[in-house]
């Protein structure tokens, strides 16, 4: 078909091409609203054939869901009042007013199925014959129209998914924050109840970091009247928050009966039921309790749970070795409790250690442990006028070159003369 | 870590076996306690196979403990089996082998 560009629009085959060719429906009404024309666009949007349907009302045609379903003619139902299609085709018969492009929505029934569809539907009043007639076009934009309202919601549903999100965030924020208060006030407890002040007790030295807020360890050193030195050197399962709750009532125990001149058996066995008492099942202390006679140089150890506990001479080589061989506090109940000591003899110029496992199980950047080699190497040297703890803690830091430990440590010496 | 419960009949008496595999701490507390937590009436002894661990810390501890309380305290029978060296060490530090089985 070869066309002059020209005088395109007045050339009958090129505009039959377009309205065969083009996706909107064209139609023609006449003045009672019957169908004089449609195009093949129209009887695919509505799924019925072009020619049939000439003659037609226009709902019956379409098949118009209260047409079909209240049995009347097309201008006939309950519905057609508010019928924006029926009105602005109305409008351009009688006022000749044009409708361009008015957004409907409204539901047929195509091919049996009850079908909403979006529209795009323009009409203006023609003369053709020399009768008026009305020239509809009826845009199908059903598909793009649920997209947007699909994309709509997806939206809402983002927005609201967002401000679930911000709220569990900042509800978490005030969570971390009570923690870490909680933390805060654990440390400060732990930090108040251990023995900080043991410059009267010139034979003693401690070393002791705890990690972070997170502390498990306490250290308790007190003499009876009677001149033994009562120490306990103690870990804490659960850290934080339970050890504090753990150690309040230990310290109490431990300074008040040793005050009172008991013995350490009794006030093992009293912290051992208390701590029963108040903490659950799955805390408990891992604790060294010593009593040192200092006239007799005699050491009196229990030790439930913690690393051997050793007396090194003056040379540096273990005298003594005295491992755990107990249940750690908390978790015997009071019948079964056992607080067998084991008693060993210093020497002059014999040094006493005592530590928590955060020694042992410190790690150096290639994850070797310092472990329990490391520890008696660095003990294993003469004793000299200062500290053997000193050069542990200056090793201990040496072999971690900077990397964080997971565990506070404590480490106690106590010399004998 | 894994856990796996099982449970069998062994002279009569019904016995939870629970193994863990991989490593046994803090982050294994739900799994655990739901092994033994919801066949806790019926059990008369339990097992826990430690053949497969890699590592255990003090919470593994703990929760052993929480075990040995909810099978009846000191009347508990639980047996820790299968366990290699360093496993064995850990319990026997803690003197555990007073409270329940360990081999």
């Amino acid at each position: 078909m070869a066309y002059q560009l020209t005088n395109l629009e007045e050339t009958n085959e090129f505009l039959n091409s377009v309205l065969g060719n083009i996706d909107s429906g064209v139609l023609v009404l006449d003045k009672k609203m019957a169908l004089r024309h449609v195009n093949r666009a129209f009887a695919i949007i509505f799924g019925t054939d072009d020619k049939s349907v000439l003659g037609m009302l226009r709902g019956n045609a379409t098949k118009c869901v209260y047409s079909v379903d209240e049995e009347k003619d097309c201008g006939k139902t309950s519905r057609c009042g508010t019928c924006k299609m029926r009105s602005s085709i109305l409008r351009a018969f009688n006022q000749g007013t044009p409708t361009i492009g008015m957004s409907i929505a409204h539901e047929y029934y195509i091919h049996g199925e009850r079908i909403g569809k979006h529209l795009e539907f323009s009409a203006k009043r023609i003369t053709i014959d020399n009768e008026d007639v009305v020239l509809a076009i009826i845009g199908d934009v059903t598909e793009s129209e649920t997209q947007k309202l699909e994309l709509l919601q997806s939206h809402e549903r983002i927005t609201r998914q967002s401000v679930e999100l911000e709220s569990a965030y900042t509800e978490l924020q005030s969570s971390y924050q009570r923690i870490e208060r909680e933390h805060g006030i654990a440390e400060e407890v732990l930090a108040r109840l251990s023995s900080k002040d043991y410059s009267r007790f010139t034979n003693l030295r401690v070393q002791s970091a705890p990690v972070e807020t997170v502390g498990g360890d306490v250290f308790f050193v007190a003499d009876r009247l009677s001149g033994e030195l009562h120490l306990l050197l103690g870990d804490f399962t659960g850290h934080g928050l339970a050890a504090a709750l753990g150690a309040i009532p230990t310290s109490d125990i431990f300074f008040k009966m040793t005050a009172d001149g008991a013995s350490i058996e009794e006030i093992l066995v009293e912290i051992n039921r208390k701590l029963k008492s108040i903490l659950p099942a799955s805390l408990f202390l891992c604790a060294s309790m010593i009593e040192i006679n200092q006239d007799q140089n005699t050491i009196a150890v229990w030790n439930g749970g913690l690393p051997d506990m050793l007396v090194v001479t003056g040379q540096g080589e273990i005298r003594h070795r005295i491992g755990s061989s107990h249940v750690p506090l908390g978790i015997m109940d009071h019948k079964n409790f056992d607080c067998a000591l084991k008693t060993v003899c210093a020497e002059s110029g014999d040094r006493l250690y005592a530590y928590s496992d955060g020694i042992i199980e410190a790690f150096n950047p290639l994850g070797v442990m310092f472990g329990q080699e490391g520890l008696e190497a660095a003990l294993a040297c003469p004793s000299m006028a200062g500290w053997r703890v000193d050069k542990v803690v200056e090793t201990l830091n040496m072999f971690c070159q900077g990397r964080a430990r997971d565990d506070d440590y404590t480490i106690s010496e106590v010399k004998f003369t | 870590m894994a856990v796996r419960a099982e449970v069998s009949k062994t002279s009569g008496e019904d016995v939870l076996t629970i193994s863990v595999t991989g490593r046994f701490d803090i982050n294994s507390y739900k799994d655990f306690t739901q092994a033994y937590k919801e066949r806790a009436g019926a059990i008369s002894k339990y097992v826990i196979d430690m053949s497969d661990l890699e590592y255990m810390d003090s919470s593994a501890l703990g929760m052993i403990l929480m075990l040995r309380e909810s099978a009846g305290g000191e009347n508990a029978k639980i047996d820790i089996v299968n366990c290699t060296p360093g496993i064995k060490k850990i319990l026997k530090t803690a003197n555990f082998d007073k409270l329940v089985g360990v081999e």
